[in-house]
């Protein structure tokens, strides 16, 4: 945990995580509004809670990160470069078959710890990841993220109810609620409502942030690790779907997205405009 | 506490880094949860999340032994065993029990719903998987003992049979055996009905039938060298299983011998494609092809 927090850093290294996943939303694109939903998020653990050094050795104690959403992996794969766990060139390599940085995550990419992309299995592999921390007597933490939308999957449910019944109180749930999922609407599909009602009913420790405020993030992060309980803890991210450019944000046709050169610059300069880009 | 449960107690007790998994199914581990403590997690009835928390236990160095009925393992959590251990190959145990007529061994007559009779093709599929069918426990216990040098997932095809004390070679790691030692035919098998074909054999044997029983226990890489063995010494080659007639030993022949250009003449007893009734296992054996008297049948008159 960084106890020197700075919201102007903070931006400024959000600014290039984002800058990097528009280099993968080319050439054969990404889910670029899956990963502008949760990258606030990712960039704020890898700045300022993980201990990238111990990531990049694979110590064993570090903290575990999961993104069962996987179709975000343009966003980890942005963070990643910008913490240098990978470099910033290997995502040049990106959807090239001399790599393998595709549409969803791999483990042979260093920071990647185990690979996702089917729905409803992250969690149960953290829980697994969660149990190894406890039988190795580590106080390391394992952090899963899901997408709002994986939370139509049953063996999510399954897990939810395990890692209660083990108290599982170093596992933490990041819930990215962009209230969006492939096509559709989730309340609009499968309503999913009250998320947080649903998971404190199962047991566990229910909090919730604004998932694109710096501030919010930090705060219910702090939360997470000060307020140590005897149960496993959700944070559900209220967020927005390609959060950050207009044409994407919110936007059912750009879950996913590949843009032209020309579309991309454009892309940047919004950043650039939105975020200070100094 | 029966063998199964002091041999894995001692083998946890050795090596802290196996533990023990089960979706509720504790027929093998009744008397040990409490002594394995922390090394035993019951995920209860959750087939798909006993396989993902076990992945997630052997990506980080653990080796997991997963429990449950094979109907439920295979199938319902199929694709977490061919994504989250298949694909990484991550070393770990898969124990299905209750499979082919199996299911009823025990004089349950849990029907179809429980029946595992496609577990070996299911299992067969996924890339890096081993696939192994014990006799009887004693095979199981031997099977045990070798897990540590796993490098992928392994799925054993549990047998509920006591051990069938015969005489035996001992236990080599990939390979298969020859059990009985004749000429004439030779009968293939493995699991719970290798007990049927060895009361079979029995009977050719009294009527001075020269015949050959090969225990074909591990399914998955295949013992090719015994395969070549067979196919040299034998005209006639029955493969006999309590399996649907797709994807297990009988097409495991038949590829080995299309792909060795062999033209034996094969004779393939199974459940062909259909459920057994349920009953107790001699009364469902009797409602498959797989009963001692048809099988003897078949060969003495072949």
């Amino acid at each position: 945990m960084n106890n020197n927090f700075k919201e102007i850093d903070f931006n400024n290294f959000l600014l290039s995580c984002k800058k990097n996943v528009l280099k993968m939303a080319k050439n054969g694109g990404c889910f670029i509004g899956s990963a502008f939903s949760c990258i606030d998020i990712l960039a704020y653990l890898y700045s300022n809670v993980f201990d990238i050094e111990k990531i990049k050795n694979m110590e064993k104690d570090r903290d575990i990160l999961i993104l069962s959403k996987g179709h975000a992996v343009a966003g980890l794969y942005a963070v990643l470069a910008q913490v240098g766990i990978i470099s910033k060139d290997r995502l040049k390599n990106y959807l090239t078959i001399k790599d393998d940085l595709y549409w969803h995550p791999n483990p042979n990419i260093p920071g990647i710890e185990f690979h996702s992309g089917s729905m409803g299995h992250g969690l149960a592999i953290g829980i697994g990841m969660a149990f190894a921390s406890k039988l190795n007597q580590i106080s390391n933490r394992v952090f899963v993220v899901l997408g709002d939308g994986e939370l139509n999957e049953g063996s999510i449910w399954e897990s939810v109810l395990i890692a209660n019944a083990y108290k599982l109180d170093n596992l933490t749930v990041i819930i990215d609620r962009n209230f969006r999922q492939a096509n559709l609407k989730t309340e609009e599909l499968i309503p999913l409502e009250s998320v947080q009602d649903k998971f404190s009913a199962f047991g566990w420790q229910t909090l919730s942030c604004n998932g694109h405020n710096i501030k919010d993030i930090h705060s219910v992060f702090e939360q997470n690790f000060e307020n140590v309980v005897d149960k496993p803890t959700v944070i559900i991210a209220n967020t927005t779907r390609g959060n950050g450019i207009p044409l994407i944000e919110d936007n059912p046709k750009y879950w996913f997205g590949d843009f032209n050169e020309k579309e991309l610059a454009e892309f940047n300069k919004i950043l650039d405009n939105e975020m200070g880009g100094n | 506490m029966e063998p199964y449960e002091s041999k894995i107690l001692a083998m946890v007790e050795k090596n802290k880094k196996i533990v023990v998994i089960t979706a509720e199914n504790r027929v093998s581990l009744r008397n040990i949860p409490k002594k394995l403590n922390q090394n035993f997690i019951d995920v209860g009835i959750s087939e798909q999340n006993l396989i993902g928390i076990g992945a997630g236990l052997a990506k980080l160095g653990f080796l997991p032994i997963m429990h449950g009925m094979s109907a439920f393992l295979t199938m319902r959590a199929f694709e977490f065993i061919r994504t989250d251990l298949g694909y990484p190959s991550l070393p770990s145990v898969i124990v299905g029990t209750f499979n082919g007529l199996s299911a009823t061994a025990n004089g349950t007559a849990n029907g179809p719903t429980h029946q595992a009779i496609e577990d070996i093709a299911l299992m067969r599929l996924v890339p890096n998987m081993t696939v192994v069918a014990p006799s009887d426990v004693s095979e199981t216990l031997e099977i045990l003992d070798n897990i540590s040098k796993l490098n992928g997932p392994l799925y054993i095809r549990d047998s509920n049979l006591g051990s069938m004390s015969i005489e035996r070679e001992p236990f080599v790691w990939g390979k298969n055996e020859c059990i009985v030692k004749g000429d004439d035919v030779a009968i293939l098998s493995y699991g719970t009905i290798l007990d049927v074909c060895l009361k079979v054999s029995k009977k050719l044997s009294q009527e001075s039938f020269s015949h050959s029983v090969y225990n074909m226990r591990f399914l998955k890489p295949m013992d090719r060298e015994i395969l070549h063995e067979i196919f040299s010494k034998f005209k006639k080659i029955f493969v006999i299983e309590d399996h649907i007639n797709m994807g297990a030993l009988g097409s495991i022949i038949k590829e080995f011998a299309w792909e060795n250009k062999k033209d034996n003449e094969i004779i393939f007893i199974n459940l062909r494609e259909s459920f057994f009734r349920p009953g107790n296992f001699n009364d469902a054996l009797q409602n498959t092809e797989l009963a001692a008297g048809k099988i003897y049948g078949k060969i003495i008159n072949s």
